[in-house]
């Protein structure tokens, strides 16, 4: 017992991090590996090692996390499904509190009690905006840190039929919010923000801006980047004048950072749809005829004929917009949001989903994904 | 190249306890650092891994055989990797790593490193202390600050207590 060193391996500092703990989810480090000593501590919080566990983390099969926001409270779960049996009826348990996986975890006190907007995700953080008192954070989930350093700068934000985006630019890597409004008369407005320099001026950092002259209604409002540009699903409802109609159109729509252009990709027919990005293509989500989901991909860029359907997504008989999330099990699984009102996981192998979060009573929620990491929202500085 | 002719070449391994193991080329090779041996010509008699011991060198032949013998199919690669750790201690997986590390196999390399990430994900603090053979230097009030500052993760969280 006293002579307990014999047994102790000496692992070297490089391969404990690279190699081990940068394979340990972030609440365990928090939670017992900083607390082992003062040198560990120091290599967990080391800007080298948050980056190798970032990724680490976009790797691994279960580094997929999704956060629900609902009203007071948000709501963090892994990928593992709802573990007690759960009825699956719809308003059997209005009164009684529901299983809830995951954890609560409460809003800066600066919002209100609204659900705030989730205007994107990136390497762990997630940006919120509480439209109730007009508030902008950054939040790590993770590591539960809020930078609430931009919390006022964005209080003109109208997000009625909106289009957002936050991540690294692709030319430049720096931290940028994207946000695609409606202007007065019917055209798009696509801005993109420069965090760091928004910051520190007061005037808003607009590094970019493009005006269409077109008006979209957006089914989902985060958008989807592929090959240096954001990627929406939309639809279009032009007033023909000559006609005294209007003829809704269904599209994609790309704004490409670089060219700073506005572009419209045909989807695989006329029908109101999601979009994501696999293996390096856009896929579509839509409801058949026979209220059957069907996911496409688009297998080359920018080429209608080249759509193709990939699989059927059965088991959402009523349900009439699924938004993809984000896959997991090495793409096996598709992780998406019912109505706002459930998440869910859905298997391709198996050819069914299980239940991951459900609503409380009949409140609408947010959900995102995200990854496990220790990044800390004052990044968007650096 | 050393391995032109068309049959089978045997390998012979020292570990730094002086036992000599046969191993298959083919097997073998499986580590680069061997590979780059056996390419420079340097395998013709005995090759010694000074950092390796006899039980742990023993092992990774086990598993440089196991493997090699499953054909291009991930799947069964991947099981045959969970089940070849699953009986492991944490003493072996420690010295699988650091020959993993010598013998620059990465394909061992990460399924040691995600076993004992795994293994030490939820122990507790002591327990990571005691098999790292770490000194605490933390005074009580600092490891309360650090536990203060990340207190939510103290809610409603298991540890495997191994004391």
């Amino acid at each position: 017992m006293a002579t307990a060193t014999e047994e102790e391996k000496h692992i070297p500092t490089d391969l404990l991090t690279h190699e081990i703990l940068s394979r340990i989810p972030a609440i365990n480090l928090l939670k017992n590996h900083m607390l082992v000593s003062k040198k560990w501590r120091q290599l967990i919080s080391g800007p080298e090692f948050i980056q190798i566990h970032l990724n680490r983390s976009n790797q691994r099969a279960d580094g997929t996390r999704i956060l629900v926001a609902e009203p007071i409270t948000m709501t963090d779960c892994d990928n593992s499904p709802v573990t007690e049996p759960f009825p699956r009826k719809r308003f059997y348990y209005p009164a009684m509190k529901p299983p809830s996986p995951g954890k609560r975890i409460p809003y800066p006190s600066e919002f209100s009690v609204r659900c705030p907007v989730i205007l994107g995700s990136c390497d762990g953080l997630i940006c919120l905006y509480d439209e109730g008192h007009r508030k902008f954070a950054v939040f790590n989930p993770s590591t539960r840190k809020y930078d609430l350093g931009l919390a006022d700068k964005f209080r003109w934000l109208c997000l009625s039929n909106y289009a957002s985006w936050f991540g690294r630019h692709p030319c430049t890597g720096e931290y940028v919010l994207v946000i695609g409004s409606q202007l007065q008369g019917s055209h798009v407005d696509i801005r993109v923000y420069a965090l760091k320099t928004h910051a520190s001026r007061n005037s808003r950092s607009i590094i970019n801006q493009k005006k269409h002259g077109r008006s979209y209604s957006y089914s989902d409002p985060v958008g989807s980047l592929l090959h240096g540009a954001l990627h929406w699903a939309v639809c279009t409802c032009p007033f023909d004048r000559n006609q005294l109609l209007f003829e809704s159109e269904h599209l994609i729509v790309a704004y490409d950072f670089r060219k700073n252009e506005i572009v419209e990709i045909p989807p695989p027919g006329e029908f109101r749809f999601t979009l994501g990005v696999m293996d390096e293509c856009l896929f579509v989500i839509f409801r058949n005829a026979d209220q059957v989901f069907e996911l496409w991909s688009m297998r080359e860029y920018g080429v209608k004929e080249s759509w193709t359907k990939y699989a059927n997504i059965k088991g959402f008989g009523s349900v009439r917009l699924l938004v993809p999330l984000g896959f997991c099990s090495n793409g096996d699984e598709l992780i998406v949001e019912a109505d706002r009102k459930k998440v869910e996981k859905y298997s391709f192998v198996e050819k069914k989903s299980t239940l991951l979060k459900n609503h409380r009573c009949d409140q609408e929620f947010k959900s995102i994904s995200y990854v496990d990491s220790l990044v800390p929202p004052e990044i968007i500085y650096e | 190249m050393a391995a032109e002719t068309g049959t089978p070449t045997t390998l012979t391994l020292k570990s730094n306890d002086d036992e000599l193991f046969s191993v298959a080329e083919s097997a073998a090779i499986l580590s680069v650092t061997i590979r780059n041996m056996v390419e420079d010509g340097c395998a013709g008699g005995v090759i010694p891994l000074d950092n390796v011991d006899g039980k742990t060198l023993a092992s990774v032949i086990t598993y440089m055989n196991g493997i090699s013998a499953i054909p291009a199919d991930e799947e069964k690669k991947k099981s045959y990797r969970d089940k070849f750790l699953s009986d492991k201690d944490f003493e072996t997986l420690a010295d699988m790593v650091l020959a993993a590390n010598y013998l620059n196999m990465s394909c061992l390399m990460d399924a040691v490193s995600a076993k004992i990430a795994q293994v030490m994900e939820k122990k507790s603090v002591g327990w990571v202390r005691r098999k790292f053979g770490i000194e605490n230097d933390y005074t009580p009030e600092e490891e309360a600050a650090v536990k203060e500052e990340h207190k939510w993760t103290f809610e409603g969280v298991e540890t495997d207590d191994d004391n």
